[in-house]
């Protein structure tokens, strides 16, 4: 028990936060590069205003045609990802322990808030699920690593909601969710999940070629 | 005659109210099964209430002395003969300037897990230590 938690409070978790910084680094610099090669117009044709007008349209709730017509799916969408990234990044139970290792804190969200926000991060996560296994082009797109991502993601969380409840077996909880945390953190940028990081590319790449080339919207 | 035993029945009720209150008192003293620094009293708690067995600390090994954990400390180092026993954590860890009530928890965090991290025996887990009543 002990080497485990020393394990995973230390070395592992220095590991998944140089993996996951590291494979951000190295998978955006890969594309970039590529794109330099393969396809270098995109950099003659890139232009920020159009750029920035297609990430405005599809980080505001319901800025893009497709997330007015799937309402339902934009709610819990965005929903899930607020709590998503908010959760981890300013649960006080993190934040203390970036302030006993290295002296440092910031806001942080009430035991109840994170609750509810963990909450509506393993609904939306069951949503997702029966989506994909009900609709019947989603379930055509889905591949066995689209499920193995939500198991990826819901194992954390339901582990430390459970941890925070201090619910019988909230010892092996502990462990098992710093244990998927760093799993899920160092999994991000070779996955799907990478999408975190390519998003603002990929609306850069779209915004620059429907605006500046085919005067066209994106969204 | 009368006077007499009113005082002396006076006298004995005060006696006997005496022993009690020293009996509480040393026991209130003597058997600490909780860590409840005032710092964080008057407000509602974020976790349950932490128990320590005072006196069972006292006989672990690890435990060298009082001031293991009453420290005091000049220079940026730890004296070896003197202690800070009496006074809460709080006393020092809150008081420094542009402190916060974080650094008062990560103190209590580190003297006490650290410890038990090193001997692999007692609490690690926040679900662990912060177990009691809430
Ligand atoms: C393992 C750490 C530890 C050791 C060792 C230790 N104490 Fe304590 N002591 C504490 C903590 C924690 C408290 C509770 C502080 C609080 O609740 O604010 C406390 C409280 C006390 C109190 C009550 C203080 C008050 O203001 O109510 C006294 C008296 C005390 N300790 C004396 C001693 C003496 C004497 C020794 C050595 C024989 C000793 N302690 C060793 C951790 C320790
Ligand atoms: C008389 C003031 C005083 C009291 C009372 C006091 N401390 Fe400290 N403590 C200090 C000082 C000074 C330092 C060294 C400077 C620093 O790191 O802030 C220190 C350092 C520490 C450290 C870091 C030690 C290290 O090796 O890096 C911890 C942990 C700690 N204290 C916990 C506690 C706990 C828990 C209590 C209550 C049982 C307590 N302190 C009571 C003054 C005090
Ligand atoms: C210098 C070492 C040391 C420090 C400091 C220390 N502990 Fe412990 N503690 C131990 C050891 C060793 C055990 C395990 C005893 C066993 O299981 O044999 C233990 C056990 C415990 C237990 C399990 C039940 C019990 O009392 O035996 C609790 C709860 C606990 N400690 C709380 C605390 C808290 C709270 C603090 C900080 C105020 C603290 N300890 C500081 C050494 C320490
Ligand atoms: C080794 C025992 C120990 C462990 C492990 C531990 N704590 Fe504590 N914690 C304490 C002690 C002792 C205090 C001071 C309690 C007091 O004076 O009331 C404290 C205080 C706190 C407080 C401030 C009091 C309150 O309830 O608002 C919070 C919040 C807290 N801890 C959260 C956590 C979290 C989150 C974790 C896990 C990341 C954790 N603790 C792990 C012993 C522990």
């Amino acid at each position: 028990m002990y080497d485990i938690y020393a394990l995973a409070r230390g070395p592992l978790a220095w590991g998944a936060f140089i993996v996951f910084f590291g494979g951000i680094i190295y998978r955006l610099a890969a594309i970039l590069l590529e794109a330099r090669k393969k396809d270098h117009v995109v950099y003659a044709y890139f232009s920020p205003y159009y750029a920035m007008r297609s990430m405005l349209h599809w980080i505001v709730p319901f800025g893009s045609r497709s997330m007015r017509q799937q309402p339902i799916l934009t709610t819990v969408t965005f929903a899930f990802h607020i709590c998503l990234i908010g959760v981890p990044l300013f649960l006080f139970a993190h934040i203390i322990l970036f302030k006993e290792s290295f002296d440092i804190s910031w806001w942080t969200l009430s035991g109840m808030a994170a609750q509810v926000m963990t909450v509506i991060v393993l609904l939306s996560c069951v949503y997702f699920f029966v989506r994909r296994i009900v609709q019947p082009d989603v379930r055509y797109l889905s591949s066995t690593a689209d499920y193995l991502i939500l198991l990826l993601v819901v194992l954390p969380f339901a582990t430390g909601f459970w941890a925070a409840r201090g619910w019988a077996g909230f010892e092996i909880a502990t462990l098992l969710h710093m244990l998927s945390g760093e799993l899920l953190l160092a999994l991000i940028p070779f996955t799907k999940l990478s999408h975190m990081f390519f998003f603002p590319l990929t609306r850069i790449y779209a915004g620059s070629e429907f605006g500046a080339v085919r005067n066209a919207k994106d969204w | 005659m009368k006077q007499y035993h009113k005082v002396s029945s006076l006298l004995a009720v005060f006696a006997f109210a005496g022993l009690v209150f020293f009996a509480m008192s040393t026991e209130a003293q003597f058997s600490i099964t909780t860590v409840e620094d005032s710092a964080f009293s008057g407000k509602e708690r974020m976790r349950p209430i932490v128990s320590f067995d005072h006196d069972a600390h006292m006989a672990y090994d690890a435990v060298e002395d009082c001031n293991t954990c009453h420290h005091m400390w000049e220079d940026g180092k730890k004296m070896d003969n003197a202690d800070s026993i009496g006074m809460e954590c709080s006393a020092c860890h809150l008081a420094e300037p542009g402190n916060s009530e974080m650094n008062l928890i990560s103190a209590y965090h580190r003297l006490c897990r650290t410890c038990h991290l090193n001997e692999k025996a007692g609490p690690v887990l926040c679900g662990e230590c912060h177990a009691g009543e809430k």
